[in-house]
């Protein structure tokens, strides 16, 4: 349940602010284009994605294409990033802004070519007439008649510029399979993940390179939360672990590579068919760590371990399994006595 | 009419380099740490040693006396800079019960960590070391570190509430079907959880600055934050700044994963002193002091509880919830339990017949708040060891020992559940797994029918 | 105390109080904030910049022990608009996200890659344990270590995966 989040259904949960995300799509009169997005990337690549988006669109290169963000001065309208939300709401209101940015070319378009709305074709960034290819327009002389407004439809405005705010009607519902094999040493409890697999399916992906990555760094905090990190508190309230000397944030050799796949189940509620992806790899691993914990010992009748796995725990775990067989076995023996 | 992407796309699904990568690679990126703002002062935050305590004394004199040092405020000395507490945007329930919150502790402290004086200083050394000058005298009082004691009551965190319990939100669809489920069960999983307290120790320590126009009264605040436009609004209402007037920046911010989606005391501290001394305020934190005052993930105990028919299908589930607010409401402190709220099925079938309650609790702790995936991956993880469960008891096959031997009964048992949602049961014995059903969806587009069909559509939503 | 050093190699001469560290030396009294505090306990090397030549966390180390020696920060490193084969690598493999921990790791990398030029998959993890990365998991940065390796040496990478 990702893409924070339909507006009133925020509402419904008392929420005090709404799900909404704002983009303006607006291209200059050199065919350069802006982007202003209301979401706040922090490592998470929207500069690229969302360049990536409007190049497709527009037919024009990532590298024109400017994109404004995390500046209340540039970017007035936002709700910012969180919640696997800023491709699934901020990238589809980008989308949107396109639509009607497009709409408003074309208007002009089929104006100075003297020919239908319905009639023009647009392609690789050129406006054309169905049928006749010669007979064109390109994005670039469309934006540059309406900076000029020499020759625009009556009671149109100059530039092209749209505006949207767009408040998803649904959460998005990215979905996967996470499988973890441990191995664990029963006389020190140490665990040593052998393998993870993570096959997500997040809709349409606009760039795979950064969902694996957002997979890759969600997967470690959940198998970091399943095995080393707690934040523990003595019975002053003294919080022990606040150095990372003591809470245990994984380093590189802590951790395994991560094999990683993909379905593509584009969604249903937005145009661009895409759900959020930032939140996946932590929802999934924790319970796959820890399940494969559980399932190595299972046959000593351990059957939950708390988190963080540690060495200790594991071996106390593996201690009170042992002491509770034993009993057991010794409770029959006494019986058949 | 719209035009449609180009059949073809080029750039959209290829793995195209980041262009943001070259500053970053080059450390030419400006953190919020990195600006360079001249003649800025420096402000650093006492923090309480204790986690719950009256405040009886402050005496700052030492510390005025120190080199470098420009101020240093108590929270009753700064009462007068607020128009209202710090914002809590996640009233879960009418009649939540929200302890007043300021950026510096009036009267109590409620966590180690929380702030009681601000110094300002021309150096951050400088701020540092005055610090320790500053001689705050305190009446203990106990703390409240186990949420079954919290929710006891024994000790109040905030005694004007007169319980430690802020809310109690419920989720409830069916309870005839629910009671019958439990009562007609084949099977029962009754299990409980613990979800340990985490902290996002995002690489980057939180830090801001705000920095006035001389003449005008604009402002503007840098922070590391995930939020510059919820900051914006709130630092206006909070500080009865006119939203005309303020400017947010985020800058490179290095990482967040929740903990920096939030308004902090220190953002609200620095605008408020730096218009007061009409200069620039900046901060940034140690990251002992952050693990203290940057608000921490999850921190639940989860009571998980499955009725199952003959056949292993789900009939019910009860979810109850002990959620550790911490010593205040932060942002959305309240709220971050309950996303998880509608996923305590997981994928699996359920019939319209599910209980979930959650009770917030205060604690004397560092807040709590979103931390990655927020509530989700909480519920997730419930219901999967609760389903793993559910198989063990339900296989007749016993569990074997190693991985090597026999997959389809060692793998995790969270692959074998796929079977239980299938509409034909798999033997259980059978050496290798059904492949998973392709993804259904019915015409309106929601998830898999026979699971909408339970699953309250969005037009039913409570409003 | 005054201090003497190249930085970048640039020389400098500093007065600074003998209680500053290198890496606030740097920051604060040189402006090369590309070396970043990311934490008090000297675990997570976001400070890592080399003196003479050696990947040293710069948190551990006075300024006036610098007195005398080169460092290199993360600002010295690309070759004008040229990227270092690291940095390069970084961004093939799509080894940074936030690029907080970055500069740090690409430090530790280059000095890691000359004690070791031919690393296994288990010695890049094992020799990058004193930089902590909350947002790649360390698997594309592993990636990009062995990518730069493998150029050096006109092999191909292998990554556990």
């Amino acid at each position: 349940m990702c893409g924070l989040a339909p507006s009133r259904v925020l509402a419904s949960l008392n929420y005090t602010a709404g799900g909404w995300e704002s983009a303006t799509v607006r291209i200059t009169p050199t065919n350069k284009v802006q982007v202003v997005s209301g979401a706040t990337p922090h490592g998470q690549g929207h500069e690229t994605s969302w360049s990536m988006i409007v190049a497709d669109r527009l037919g024009v290169d990532p590298s024109d294409v400017e994109v404004l963000h995390s500046d209340t001065a540039l970017s007035p309208l936002g709700l910012d990033t969180y919640g696997s939300r800023s491709l699934a709401v901020g990238g589809v209101a980008i989308s949107m802004a396109l639509d009607k940015v497009l709409d408003k070319a074309r208007a002009i378009a089929a104006h100075q070519m003297e020919a239908a709305e319905e009639d023009l074709e647009f392609a690789q960034g050129s406006f054309s007439v169905r049928g006749s290819p010669d007979h064109a327009m390109p994005l670039a002389a469309v934006a540059f008649e309406a900076f000029t407004a020499h020759n625009l439809p009556d009671g149109m405005e100059p530039n092209l510029e749209a505006q949207v705010t767009y408040d998803p009607p649904n959460f998005s519902w990215p979905f996967g399979t996470h499988i973890c094999i441990v191995e664990v040493d029963e006389e020190t409890g140490a665990i040593d993940v052998v393998k993870y697999v993570a096959v997500d399916d997040c809709g349409n992906q606009i760039n795979p390179l950064i969902v694996e990555g957002q997979v890759h760094g969600g997967v470690i905090q959940g198998l970091a939360q399943a095995l080393y990190e707690e934040a523990v508190y003595d019975d002053d309230g003294n919080l022990t672990t606040s150095t990372l000397a003591d809470y245990l944030v994984p380093a590189a050799s802590d951790v395994p590579s991560i094999t990683t796949g993909s379905t593509i189940t584009p969604s249903p509620t937005n145009p661009l068919g895409v759900k959020g992806v930032g939140e996946a790899g932590t929802i999934g691993a924790a319970p796959a760590v820890i399940n494969a914990v559980v399932d190595a010992l299972a046959h000593l009748g351990v059957t939950d371990i708390a988190m963080p796995a540690s060495p200790e725990t594991v071996w106390a775990t593996i201690q009170q399994a042992n002491k509770k067989a034993n009993k057991k076995a010794n409770k029959k023996a006494g019986e058949s006595r | 009419m719209t035009t449609t992407a180009a059949a073809a796309a080029p750039f959209i699904g290829t793995r195209m380099l980041r262009r943001e990568d070259a500053p970053l690679l080059t450390g030419e990126s400006l953190y919020t740490d990195d600006l360079p703002i001249p003649g800025a002062l420096h402000l650093a935050v006492l923090r309480s040693p204790y986690a719950h305590a009256r405040i009886t004394s402050v005496d700052v004199t030492a510390a005025l006396a120190m080199p470098g040092v420009v101020a240093a405020y108590s929270g009753d000395d700064l009462t007068d800079m607020w128009a209202g507490p710090m914002p809590s945007a996640w009233a879960v329930t009418e009649d939540m019960l929200n302890p007043p919150h300021y950026p510096l502790a009036v009267g109590t402290v409620n966590y180690v960590g929380d702030g009681v004086v601000a110094v300002l200083a021309n150096s951050n050394a400088e701020a540092r070391d005055a610090l320790e000058a500053i001689v705050v005298e305190y009446d203990p009082l106990p703390a409240v570190v186990d949420l079954d004691d919290a929710i006891s009551d024994r000790v109040l965190v905030h005694e004007e509430l007169g319980t430690n319990s802020a809310y109690t939100w419920e989720l409830k669809i069916g309870d005839e079907a629910l009671a019958q489920a439990f009562a007609d069960a084949t099977y029962t999983v009754k299990e409980r959880f613990t979800q340990q307290r985490l902290i996002a120790m995002a690489m980057e320590p939180r830090a801001c600055a705000a920095v006035p126009q001389p003449f005008g009264g604009d402002l503007t605040l840098y922070s590391a934050t995930q939020i510059p436009h919820i900051l914006k609004v709130m630092v206006a209402l909070t500080m009865g700044i006119p939203e005309s007037q303020l400017r947010v920046v985020a800058p490179s911010v290095g990482g967040g994963f929740g903990s920096k989606l939030d308004v902090y005391a220190e953002e609200l501290l620095c605008v408020g002193l730096a218009n007061k001394h009409r200069l620039p305020v900046r901060w940034v934190e140690e990251r002992t002091e952050g693990a203290q005052a940057t608000v921490q993930g999850r921190g639940q105990i989860q009571e998980m509880e499955l009725a199952a028919d003959a056949d292993g299908h789900l009939t019910g589930i009860r979810v109850n919830l002990i959620a550790d607010m911490g010593g205040y409401q932060q942002l959305i402190t309240a709220g971050v339990p309950l996303l998880g709220a509608f996923l305590y099925a997981g994928v699996y079938d359920l019939p319209q017949a599910y209980s979930f309650t959650c009770t917030g609790v205060y604690t004397t702790m560092t807040p709590t708040d979103a931390y990655r995936g927020a509530g989700r991956p909480e519920a997730t993880y419930a219901i999967e060891r609760s389903m793993d469960r559910l198989a063990q008891i339900s296989s007749p096959t016993p569990p074997s020992p190693g991985w090597s031997t026999t997959p389809a009964t060692t793998m995790p048992r969270s692959t074998r559940h796929s079977r239980w949602s299938a509409t034909t049961p798999s033997a259980p014995s059978s050496s290798t797994a059904a492949p998973p059903e392709a993804p259904r969806t019915s015409a309106s587009g929601c998830p898999p029918t026979s699971r909408c069909a339970a699953w309250p559509r969005l037009e039913c939503w409570p409003r | 105390m005054r201090i003497s050093t190249t930085v970048n190699g640039v020389p400098h001469s500093d007065e600074v109080e003998p209680r500053t560290l290198l890496v606030h030396y740097v920051r604060d009294d040189l402006g090369l904030t590309g070396t970043n505090i990311g934490c008090d306990t000297s675990s997570c090397g976001a400070c890592t910049l080399h003196v003479n030549g050696e990947s040293v966390k710069s948190c551990t180390m006075l300024a006036v022990q610098a007195d005398g020696q080169e460092i290199t920060t993360i600002e010295g490193l690309a070759d004008g608009e040229t990227l270092h084969p690291m940095q390069e690598a970084f961004r093939q493999c799509h080894g940074l996200q936030c690029g907080y921990c970055t500069p740090g790791m690409v430090m530790a990398s280059v000095g890691l890659l000359d004690e070791n030029p031919t690393p296994t998959e288990q010695e890049v993890r094992l020799g990058l344990e004193g930089n902590l990365c909350r947002c790649t998991g360390y698997h594309n940065i592993v990636k990009a270590v062995l990518t730069c390796a493998a150029e050096q040496n006109g092999s191909t990478v292998e990554i556990n995966a």
